[in-house]
């Protein structure tokens, strides 16, 4: 989708078409998506969050100066409300010493491991390692998204890697 | 399996990624041939990695279903309503402003402050909304139950963040005395965008309270008042966080005005009066979440010759409760600091009690330095002559009599950015408003020293007044706008703003020490001639005292 193209469903949607807004949603879906599992860790509240975000961008387009910036704007978006979701979460959990997670006892599918371990790291490595490895950008387009040195960015994909390896190991998925 | 050598995790990790350059592949290889527990470990990163690569692979055969199903709520949704269109009015053009809380520099660099202290309640408001911002504040802790707040600081990568090494806020902690420490929340210069979370409880039913700022999951920075004591939490040396008590002294009383303590509207505009208000400007915006606020700019002063260091605060208010929405710092066009309120909500109880137990003997897992760090007692007020001396690096002076037109005096020790810049400041407030302010630093005695060698030349335009008996010469010339900077950081004791007519003058000792002079208004040469002529060194000073 060109920026001419998206400056043009931004012009229709405002206007009121809710089929303009519809391919926006289809065009941006994938990174807002991913935005809110990278914040969240997890996939359910990811896709919740992310119909929320779309309605915030169709209630607010009157305040999107450039249209063509549409995609930045609703990122945006994305992460200010996920991240203001994170810490609506209980804040005396953060100081409370966490109770160490019992083992289910059940054998766990590869992929659910892997979905428990992201969903372990923090989130300024989660975010890194979600855009890099499921949004297929590279590590120059993960700085730009992120506003943060290239430097950095190979940082956290290098930390993200190893805790997740980490986390798994502890699952007993990996030997 | 034991673990890979540490020296070679990370190499390991970055070949995974794709990430390694030759030089460093090639030694990595010739490891692995001999390590079996690296080789063991280069391979379960890289199972890892293919592991990721099919979850993507798996989770991005779930985005067409979930993104028609976003499209189908949202198609199903009502009616959108209607946004008003919003529109920016051009800003008026500015001349000078009041300055908040950030530095202004002059002449060579001197860093001058405003000092906020929790501010007085009889200070005149004559901004309607400041007033309405300052009250729905103020409202926030009201009320029967406790609240919450959250305010984020940000940090933003800028050429004023890089050329000054960071940036600053002033920041107030309760003693145990009542009354309040004024601190420095320093924050360095770093390559990358960072933040400062800044929460506080409050019970507005016993004024109990517990502020806390952390950067990067740690905790740098805690106060707390449990109703029998204040706390506070501190790094010490050997690398634990101790959480001490302070017995509360016999006039001790909870903040008064908790909004101005540890809410968003600390460091707002006080003492305006119309002699001043004429460059603020006020518009309507929309923030990137849709909420409707009022903006106002309030700038520092653009000094003589120094038009590029134009600065501002934004305040913006919100539309809806009037409460602040966030403050955005911004330096030659570019954002440095922008504190955004992120919560403010009512808490069932503190969300960490109120004597900070939990904190006390933590040890952080870095050793690298905070990226955040409070410089306590950045300012004290109204010390003593022997306080000057024994922390001043350089030949300090006072009155030895108190003019005959000031009712009250006292020194202020503004510790901001190390001993190279301490500044003393010695003020006089007058019942006629002829205050008097009377800066010393560090800084000046390299500005002598430059000027003594050559190399920096006397500003342009100076005059010489008159010489003093004591060997004193006083001279006009400092760039506009310096008499109002000098006599607004003194504000918390003159507790007036300057006025129009307020002059400036620099003062060059026996020794060469320089001492900068502003007068709330003017003064007859002989008034002058005795003032200047009262200054004799802090010491010869004290020894008369004894």
């Amino acid at each position: 989708m060109t920026s001419t193209d998206i400056g043009q469903l931004v012009g229709l949607a405002r206007e009121g078409d809710r089929a303009a807004y519809a391919g926006l949603i289809r065009g941006h879906y994938q990174q807002v998506f991913l935005t809110c599992l990278g914040v969240l860790g997890n996939q359910h509240d990811a896709e919740d969050l992310a119909q929320e975000v779309f309605m915030k961008g169709l209630t607010q387009l009157n305040s999107l100066r450039d249209d063509s910036q549409f995609g930045a704007w609703i990122s945006r978006i994305a992460r200010n409300t996920c991240i203001n979701q994170l810490r609506k979460r209980k804040v005396s959990e953060r100081y409370m010493d966490k109770a160490q997670c019992q083992s289910e006892g059940k054998p766990a599918t590869h992929r659910i491991d892997v979905q428990r371990a992201l969903a372990k790291l923090p989130e300024d490595l989660r975010l890194p390692l979600v855009l890099h490895y499921f949004d297929g950008r590279n590590v120059k387009q993960v700085a730009e998204y992120l506003e943060m040195s290239a430097s950095n960015v190979y940082q956290r994909l290098r930390q993200a890697l190893t805790q997740l390896h980490d986390h798994l190991v502890e699952s007993g998925d990996v030997s | 399996m034991s673990g890979p050598c540490k020296a070679y995790q990370d190499l390991i990790a970055d070949r995974v990624l794709g990430h390694l350059d030759p030089d460093q592949g090639q030694a990595l290889e010739l490891h692995i041939k001999t390590c079996p527990a690296c080789a063991d470990y280069q391979q379960a990163l890289q199972e890892d990695h293919n592991s990721l690569l099919q979850f993507g692979e798996a989770l991005g055969e779930t985005m067409s279903p979930r993104m028609e199903a976003c499209v189908a709520a949202l198609t199903q949704a009502g009616p959108v309503p209607e946004q008003p269109v919003i529109s920016i009015r051009r800003p008026k053009k500015m001349s000078l402003l009041i300055k908040l809380a950030a530095a202004a520099v002059i002449t060579v660099g001197i860093t001058l402050t405003t000092v906020f202290l929790p501010g007085p309640t009889d200070v005149q408001l004559t901004l309607q909304l400041v007033n309405a911002s300052l009250a729905a504040e103020n409202a926030l802790f009201t009320g029967e139950q406790p609240i919450y707040i959250q305010n984020d600081i940000t940090v933003y990568p800028t050429a004023a963040t890089k050329e000054w090494g960071g940036a600053w806020l002033p920041m107030c902690s309760l003693k145990g005395d009542g009354k309040f420490r004024l601190d420095q929340l320093k924050l360095t210069a770093e390559e990358d965008v960072y933040t400062v979370i800044d929460q506080a409880w409050y019970d507005p039913s016993t004024g109990r309270f517990v502020r806390i700022l952390e950067v990067d999951k740690r905790v740098i920075f805690g106060n707390a008042y449990d109703g029998a004591s204040v706390f506070t939490a501190e790094w010490q040396e050997d690398g634990s966080l101790q959480v001490q008590p302070q017995a509360l002294g016999n006039r001790f009383t909870a903040p008064e005005q908790p909004a101005q303590f540890f809410g968003l509207a600390a460091g707002m505009p006080s003492g305006l009066d119309k002699g001043t208000l004429d460059l603020i400007t006020i518009e309507p915006e929309t923030l990137s979440d849709g909420t409707a606020v009022q903006t106002f700019k309030v700038g520092t002063p653009a000094l003589e010759g120094r038009d590029n260091q134009d600065s501002y605060w934004l305040f913006r208010v919100r539309d809806d409760d009037k409460t602040v929405a966030e403050k955005e710092f911004v330096v030659k066009g570019e954002t440095l600091l922008l504190i955004r309120r992120v919560l403010s909500e009512p808490a069932e109880a503190g969300g960490i009690n109120w004597d900070m137990r939990e904190l006390h003997g933590r040890r952080s897992s870095s050793t690298a330095p905070p990226k955040a760090a409070i410089n306590a007692d950045m300012v004290q007020t109204d010390i003593s002559v022997k306080h000057m001396i024994e922390h001043a690096s350089f030949e300090t002076y006072m009155l030895k009599q108190q003019p005959a037109w000031v009712d009250h005096m006292e020194i202020m020790d503004l510790n901001i950015a190390g001993p190279q810049q301490r500044m003393f400041t010695l003020i006089g407030r007058a019942p006629d408003k002829r205050h008097i302010v009377l800066v010393q630093s560090a800084a000046f005695k390299q500005l002598s020293q430059l000027m003594e060698s050559g190399q920096i030349n006397t500003p342009e335009g100076a005059t010489l007044v008159c010489e003093t008996a004591n060997g004193f010469q006083v001279g006009t010339g400092a760039p506009a706008g310096t008499a109002k900077m000098l006599l607004q950081s003194a504000m918390s004791v003159t507790k007036a703003p300057p006025s129009k007519d307020c002059m400036a003058y620099g003062l060059l000792a026996p020794d060469q020490t320089f001492l900068l002079l502003a007068v709330n208004g003017s003064l007859t040469e002989e008034e002058l001639k005795q003032l200047v002529n009262d200054l004799i060194p802090a010491k010869q000073y004290l020894e008369r005292e004894k």
